[in-house]
């Protein structure tokens, strides 16, 4: 039972995961690999604040909000004057740059992490058992998608289609390309890092690792597999590409090539939908990635 | 001061290292426009495709390095048939490709790593190091190989790409592919061509490097082709000269760095450069000149 609790918890932060990094790809067309290491900046701002000042949930939530933002600050306002491909590198540049940070700073635990960081409570009552935990990671995620699916009904939600089909236009009715960017940007952020607290109070550890280049890689496969411009598209393939390697436990797969196999099939889909069904499963259109 | 001549000695190392690496990512981007982050895991099968023939089967040196090169020209060469090739005639820009390019990497890494492993391996050609000594500078064989390979592959490229026909209709295709069909010239050929010579120049790299560190893993390549896409756009992008002075320039930085900043912050040096790079100076170092003849 524990087990799948665990399961569906991480399903959850990969939910939030994937819709706020398809708000940014699939919607306004801007293809960040920073993602994981804004998670990872929510996440060891919650892990540093439980271990020296509270655990309290709310504060928790706001503080890797607020972390969110200020990441966002720093990654944005340089890449966002980039296109495409340059836009892509700088945030890589970015993630590198803060997966250094979590690796080598004296403060982040350099490589082991942190560890022993304790349940959060919420008006007074200590969170402890993994499925009231779950329960915190689906009720983010449904704030998550219901908040995107408004943002992206709204008329901001047009703007940003629009951003992503023609700049040149948007700019030309006199609305700020760089402002519609740098809100939707903000708003990823957050949700991303507010994942992190999350992902911190489930495992009471943090490893760096879980926030590295490659998580980056992954929460764009699930943004693609899943439909760029699909909220739930996102759903789906947060579900899925969580739950499917999973079945290597029921297989006769051996321990020591499962996580490596897992890595490879998520490659493979990775190659498959950029190479034949760019829409994804439930796409928009197929002209987000052209 | 010794220390110091040390470090720029290491640099000049790395920054061969990084040359000869960047040389091949540069040469493929120019004849197909994709960052080819592939790149990376065909360093780190041709690695291990010539520790199985060096260390494994025990066949020396020279088949270590066939191994390399032609297990490297062939899956390079392959990803372009199987994979670039069908999405260019299918109209998908070179952005789309770069993005399936991290999943041919992730594919290639970890596949390497079910076969021989995540573990790291010795890679050694057998009997003693050579160490050489100028005055306050050490030294090995193969450190002075990568320098003397990067030197000789830097003029090679040169004549290449300013003397040569072939290498002049690469850099025409990179220009401008559909102008370059247009006036008849081969261009899937061309860019075959360019994923051979760039994939069997990162074979011999990947070998040499190994030989030099004298343990290969797994992970290797993911690091070393963010270094060569540092390497490329500090240099210049789309010029296979600047993208090779890149790469020494970033060698020589990170490691006399290490004189005043502790070697843990080299990739985050690196990083930090490349978007101060980006933002200020998009042509790169030594693209200035090249951006209107390339």
């Amino acid at each position: 039972m524990e087990y799948f609790v665990y399961i569906g918890t991480l399903v959850a932060i990969y939910t939030t995961l994937t819709i706020s990094l398809n708000l940014l790809v699939g919607y306004t067309g801007l293809i960040s690999v920073a993602q994981a290491a804004i998670y990872g900046v929510g996440a060891y701002v919650t892990a540093l604040v439980a271990l020296h000042l509270t655990s309290d949930l709310l504060a928790s939530f706001m503080l890797a909000s607020m972390s969110g933002v200020l990441v966002s600050l720093v990654v944005a306002l340089p890449s966002l004057r980039l296109k495409n491909e340059y836009f892509l590198i700088a945030t890589m540049g970015f993630q590198a740059i803060i997966f250094s940070l979590f690796m080598n700073l004296d403060i982040t635990g350099g490589a082991s992490g942190l560890y022993g960081i304790p349940h959060p409570v919420l008006f007074g009552h200590t969170i402890r058992s993994s499925f009231e935990k779950f329960l915190l990671a689906a009720a983010l995620a449904v704030v998550c998608y219901v908040l995107a699916l408004r943002i992206t009904h709204a008329p901001f939600g047009r703007l940003l289609r629009a951003v992503r089909e023609d700049q040149m236009a948007v700019a030309s009715l006199g609305k700020s390309v760089f402002q519609i960017k740098f809100s939707i940007f903000v708003f990823s952020a957050v949700f991303a890092a507010a994942a992190g607290t999350i992902y911190v109070y489930s495992l009471t550890a943090i490893d760096p690792v879980a926030f590295a280049l490659d998580e980056s890689i992954f929460i764009i496969t699930l943004v693609i597999v899943g439909g760029t411009g699909s909220l739930n598209g996102s759903v789906l393939a947060a579900a899925a590409l969580i739950v499917l390697p999973e079945a290597f436990k029921f297989l006769a797969i051996p321990e020591a090539i499962a996580p490596q196999l897992r890595q490879v099939l998520y490659g493979l889909l990775l190659v498959f939908f950029t190479r034949y069904r760019r829409e994804g499963l439930i796409g928009e259109y197929r002209d987000v990635l052209k | 001061m010794s220390i110091f001549a040390q470090f720029a000695f290491n640099g000049i190392v790395a920054g061969s290292v990084y040359a000869l690496i960047a040389l091949g990512f540069a040469l493929i981007f120019t004849a197909s426009r994709v960052f080819h982050f592939a790149h990376g895991g065909v360093y780190t099968l041709s690695a291990f495709a010539g520790y199985t023939a060096l260390v494994t089967f025990k066949l020396g040196i020279v088949a270590g390095f066939v191994a390399a090169i032609v297990i490297a020209a062939l899956i390079g060469v392959l990803i372009n048939i199987l994979l670039y090739e069908p999405m260019k005639a299918g109209g998908v820009s070179p952005f789309v490709a770069m993005i399936s390019s991290f999943g041919v990497l992730i594919i290639i890494t970890h596949v390497v790593a079910m076969i021989w492993g995540s573990n790291p391996v010795v890679l050694s050609r057998g009997g003693q190091t050579t160490v050489y000594h100028f005055g306050p500078i050490y030294t090995t064989d193969a450190q002075m190989l990568i320098i003397g390979l990067a030197a000789l592959l830097a003029i090679a490229l040169y004549v290449f790409f300013r003397h040569m026909r072939l290498g002049i209709a690469i850099r025409a295709l990179g220009n401008d592919s559909e102008l370059a069909e247009i006036v008849g010239m081969p261009a899937k050929r061309l860019r075959n061509i360019a994923f051979i010579v760039g994939s069997a120049l990162v074979g011999v790299s990947a070998l040499l490097i190994g030989l030099n560190v004298g343990i290969i893993d797994f992970n290797m390549g993911s690091d070393i082709v963010l270094m060569a896409t540092v390497a490329m756009i500090i240099g210049g992008l789309g010029n296979v000269g600047a993208a090779a002075g890149g790469g020494f320039v970033l060698g020589m930085i990170q490691n006399i760095a290490i004189w005043k900043i502790e070697s843990k912050w080299q990739m985050a040096l690196s990083f930090a450069i490349l978007i101060v790079v980006l933002l200020f100076r998009p042509s790169g170092l030594f693209g200035a000149k090249q951006a209107a003849s390339l």
